[in-house]
């Protein structure tokens, strides 16, 4: 049964439309790896899909529910998101940042877990602003790990990474897609990587 | 409002807020229809124009930060709105009588030397009670800080933690300007002199020390100011302009962030 369901789904921003009319469904259990070039709308539909842009035209329904209709904590228990690094960058110390995937205060034993299975022990007293682009990334996945949503969006988490730090990303995504039966969508430009672990890609 | 600005060196003085506030007394100091106004409505009115004011530079600073390619900029619109509010002070001043125009600058050099007793509730009141709203956010400040995509995806209502922070800023800095004058960079240090004492950047644990800390440099600057005549406004700029280069020269350690 397909959970997430995409309905002629069009964003219009100023006077460029950069998405027109796409329907798509997504079910729990899938890596979906987003290719397409720079500035083709891979990443404005993950801004769609974790309802941070208002859609121009058509909805978005989680398991049956209008996106639009969802509040901000509704859709923080379907939906948890990677931004690029680009974008976020705050000078925080790792356990708190990893806590943010917490909010509510509901899951603090999980904090604890995360620390210990994405191996940040040695560097929960250290700021964001301090890790290199890999630790970043594993504080990233932590957060999301505790947040611990069916649905988790990363905006090309591959980018800066080593080879071998992105085959191990590949890898844990697509065991959080098959043990969890969570719903793994991304943009990457890896398109090796994709072949190799995605479940299926999209092209846009 | 550092981190809602997600910039180290947001502060109510350096991003033109207490600015827009002193242009707001200086329709009232120096226009005989301001002063007649004032005269009728008594002192704790100053606190409506101070409120207008700091309303009216926040609400276009947010406007104008979404618009923005990087958060410094935004430092760089603060120093704007403080030379257009500056200047029109000054074509005020220059068309106001001696009298008002003394009363004016005094008044801008900041001081606690005026404040009553009596006044002291109505202080209370502006600068604290606002805040009491905002600490329904308090876990989700670091969400906030860590950007507002993740925020927001963490579920936070982005919107209405911005605006509650931000009219608490807009009261607050309002009543203490209305009271006291502008006063600069408490606000800009005293999160940054709180980190080093707690030695943490968890935003639950700051905001307790954020507002004592600032009462701290107050009172100290205070004191110095009195000790030797000197005006208030001199000393914060000579404590608070070392902070400055601390947190320029440590960006890493004093937070980089970027949109």
């Amino acid at each position: 049964m397909d959970q997430i369901v995409v309905n002629e789904v069009s964003v219009v921003r100023g006077k460029k439309t950069v998405l027109s009319n796409l329907n798509l469904s997504f079910s729990f259990g899938e890596l979906v790896a987003i290719e397409g070039n720079n500035g083709s709308g891979k990443s404005t539909f993950l801004d769609a899909l974790a309802g941070l842009i208002s859609l121009s035209e058509g909805e978005i329904f989680m398991e049956g529910k209008p996106l639009s209709q969802m509040s901000y904590s509704d859709r923080a228990s379907f939906i948890s998101y990677v931004p690029s690094r680009k974008t976020t960058a705050a000078a925080l110390e790792v356990t708190t940042a990893i806590a943010v995937g917490d909010v509510f205060g509901r899951k603090m034993s999980r904090v604890e877990e995360a620390i210990q299975k994405f191996n940040l022990n040695e560097l929960q007293n250290n700021l964001l602003t301090e890790l290199s682009d890999g630790e970043y990334q594993r504080v990233q996945l932590a957060r999301v790990w505790v947040q611990d949503t069916p649905i988790v969006l990363l905006d090309e988490p591959a980018a800066h990474l080593d080879a071998t730090s992105r085959e191990n990303l590949f890898a844990e995504l697509l065991k959080w897609a098959k043990e969890e039966n969570k719903l793994v969508l991304l943009c990457s430009h890896e398109l090796q990587l994709n072949k190799q672990f995605a479940t299926r890609t999209l092209q846009f | 409002m550092q981190v809602i600005f997600r910039n180290p060196l947001a502060g109510p003085s350096v991003l033109g807020i207490t600015g827009g506030a002193s242009l707001a007394m200086a329709v009232i100091f120096l226009t005989s229809w301001g002063m007649n106004w004032f005269l009728n409505a008594g002192t704790w009115a100053l606190f409506i124009p101070a409120f207008a004011g700091a309303m009216m530079v926040l609400s276009l600073l947010l406007v104008i930060q979404r618009k923005l390619p990087m958060a410094s900029t935004l430092l760089v619109v603060g120093l704007l709105f403080s030379h257009f509010t500056g200047a029109i002070e000054s074509i005020l001043q220059k068309m106001a009588g001696a009298n008002n125009v003394n009363q004016f600058v005094v008044w801008g050099m900041g001081s606690l030397d005026n404040l009553t007793l009596s006044q002291v509730p109505w202080l209370f009141l502006g600068a604290f009670v606002p805040f009491i709203p905002t600490f329904y956010f308090l876990r989700k400040l670091n969400a906030f800080a860590m950007g507002e995509q993740i925020a927001a995806t963490s579920g936070v209502d982005v919107v209405k933690l911005r605006w509650t922070f931000l009219i608490s800023v807009g009261i607050s800095t309002a009543t203490i300007t209305a009271f006291c004058g502008p006063i600069a960079f408490i606000g800009l240090m005293a999160p940054h002199v709180a980190r080093l004492f707690i030695r943490s950047f968890n935003q639950q644990q700051l905001i307790y020390f954020i507002p004592i800390i600032g009462a701290l440099l107050l009172v100290i600057s205070d004191l110095i100011s009195r000790l030797y005549a000197l005006p208030l406004n001199a000393i914060t700029a000579a404590i608070g302009i070392p902070c400055v280069f601390y947190i320029v020269f440590n960006p890493k350690r004093s937070g980089v962030w970027i949109r």
